[in-house]
């Protein structure tokens, strides 16, 4: 119960929408090491979350075009998989599904707080400087509270049994198949990810990344952001020496269009 | 402007707060209305009173303004601020500026902004900063979590602190600066670049799906990610990954991909064919 209730905090302040909120919670590589923590399992729910946050690497580029709500997903993902004896691939699967639905817990909360500017508006007319700051801040978070902590102590809650009795029920073929699904999902967030960065002439990087680690196993991160910011590097400095009005030119227009195709989902951060 | 700035009520202090007040409280109550204009008059509402100290009617004219929809990154955009609160300052010295003229640079200067910020901060850095991390937390290395908390809390403060008081030191040619300057170019291409060559090894390190069919040809079981591996290890990942990407710069929504995804999975997983 009182584990529950945490996780219910935490759902409170990874959405109440501020940079605090942003960073050291929503994010399912962060939500998965704090979920984790509050059950005493920190090392799996750090795993777990890293897991998650693979599949959602493309979040935030796309748009409004999120078939899956990070925040949910993430934090209550990590919640029931944690509790129960689900393996890293199926609580993948469960995550999305989770974040399939919080998608309204979104929706709830931008309608919910359209009810707020029309009285910040009298607050303007009237001069009263406080109130309208009081507005901004305060009324929106019991909405957070509605919306999003209220479910996560429900799901965190409830959700393991049920999703357990569910798993329970399915027959051998198709945990295979759910494994399998688990372990496919993480492309997702690749190529929405390979979307948004697929400069075309910047794609053979992507393959000299794959080639490396794929013919030599080596699949260590930190060494690999090491050696890509050093290629980036080299590029751009050799970039200097060369006529690039073309190159400029055409990049100009690519960027413009990248822009536009984000800015039509206006309720990203 | 810089040399008249001295002259209104707005103090270092008061700008450094009102950075503050749109760094926390910029989508405290984010809504389809206005989306963030709420924020931004409650960044402007005590430097309005600073700068009106005996003009109610100038403050509340001046809220108003301020009460228009608004919609912006919320880091980069926030030149715009540094901007407008130069503007407003200006304004209240009793400078010739029109309140619709502050209204248009801010709906006309969101937008692009807006791309850049995006562009930046949820296309670039935050994937390569996920990259690094990711990987130490799948070894389930608390180093993960604190390095990504850090580095995104970090880039958060910093560039909305750069941006507001560049806005406000050099006015509109701040924009100009970012916009047109090389800047912004060569900082997209090195993250693409490095995001790219990350991206091509997560492609192996995250997707673990394999080919396990192993047909029965004459009374010899034959592996066929045996053969695979020959040629390209990591072979399947690589094609589901390319696969979707196709799907999704066709114009194919998300939602349709992820159906397609999870049917080949559960149904190859079912027959034994990949796992």
């Amino acid at each position: 119960m009182v584990q529950a209730l945490l996780v219910a905090a935490l759902g409170w302040f990874q959405s109440s929408s501020n940079p605090l909120g942003w960073w050291l919670v929503r994010e399912p590589i962060m939500a998965g090491f704090w979920v984790g923590l509050i059950y005493g399992k920190p090392v799996e729910g750090i795993i777990i979350g890293a897991a998650i946050n693979v599949a959602f690497l493309g979040w935030n580029s796309t748009g409004g075009a999120n078939p899956s709500d990070l925040y949910s997903a993430g934090l209550l993902g990590t919640a029931v998989a944690i509790q129960g004896s689900i393996s890293t691939e199926q609580s993948v699967v469960i995550a999305i599904a989770l974040g399939v639905i919080g998608n309204y817990a979104w929706i709830l909360f931008m309608s919910l707080n359209s009810f707020i500017p029309s009285l910040q508006d009298k607050c303007a007319e009237n001069g009263n400087i406080k109130k309208l700051m009081f507005l901004q801040a305060v009324p929106s978070q019991f909405v957070v509270i509605l919306v999003r902590a209220v479910p996560a102590f429900l799901a965190a809650y409830y959700g393991p049994p049920i999703i357990e009795s569910l798993l329970a029920s399915i027959p051998a073929w198709g945990v295979a198949g759910f494994n399998a699904v688990g372990k496919v999902l993480p492309a997702l967030g690749i190529a929405m990810l390979l979307k948004y960065m697929g400069r075309k002439d910047l794609l053979v990087f992507f393959g000299i990344g794959f080639a490396i680690s794929s013919f030599t196993g080596m699949n260590n991160l930190v060494f690999a952001a090491i050696l890509g910011a050093a290629m980036g590097y080299i590029y751009i400095s050799l970039q200097h020496n060369v006529p690039t009005a073309q190159i400029s030119s055409s990049h100009k227009a690519e960027s413009m269009k990248s822009s536009n195709n984000l800015y039509e989902g206006e309720d990203e951060i | 402007m810089i040399n008249q700035t001295h002259k209104s009520g707005i103090s270092k202090w008061d700008l450094e707060f009102a950075i503050l007040r749109w760094w926390i409280m910029s989508h405290l109550s984010y809504n389809y209305q206005r989306m963030q204009a709420g924020g931004f008059a409650s960044m402007m509402a005590p430097l309005l009173k600073k700068l009106y100290p005996n003009n109610p009617e100038a403050v509340k004219e001046g809220l108003k303004r301020h009460m228009m929809f608004f919609n912006t990154e919320p880091r980069w955009g926030s030149v715009i601020h540094g901007i407008v609160i130069a503007l407003e300052e200006q304004k209240a010295l009793g400078k010739d500026i029109d309140e619709a003229a502050i209204v248009d640079l801010k709906s006309s200067l969101m937008g692009p902004l807006a791309g850049i910020g995006d562009t930046i901060s949820g296309g670039l850095y935050k994937p390569c900063i996920l990259g690094i991390c990711l990987g130490w937390s799948a070894a389930g290395s608390i180093m993960g979590p604190i390095v990504f908390a850090i580095a995104m809390l970090g880039y958060d403060i910093l560039i909305t602190h750069l941006a507001i008081r560049k806005g406000y030191k050099m006015g509109t040619t701040a924009v100009t600066a970012i916009l047109e300057g090389g800047m912004f170019k060569k900082v997209t291409t090195f993250f693409s670049i490095m995001g790219l060559f990350v991206l091509g090894i997560m492609v192996c390190k995250f997707i673990t799906i394999d080919i396990s069919w192993t047909p029965v040809i004459g009374d010899k079981a034959v592996a066929v990610k045996d053969l695979f591996d020959k040629i390209v290890p990591k072979a399947l990942p690589l094609i589901v990954t390319i696969a979707s990407w196709r799907a999704l710069m066709h114009g194919i929504k998300v939602v349709y991909v992820l159906l397609a995804l999870f049917i080949f999975a559960l149904i190859g997983g079912a027959l034994g064919v990949i796992s």
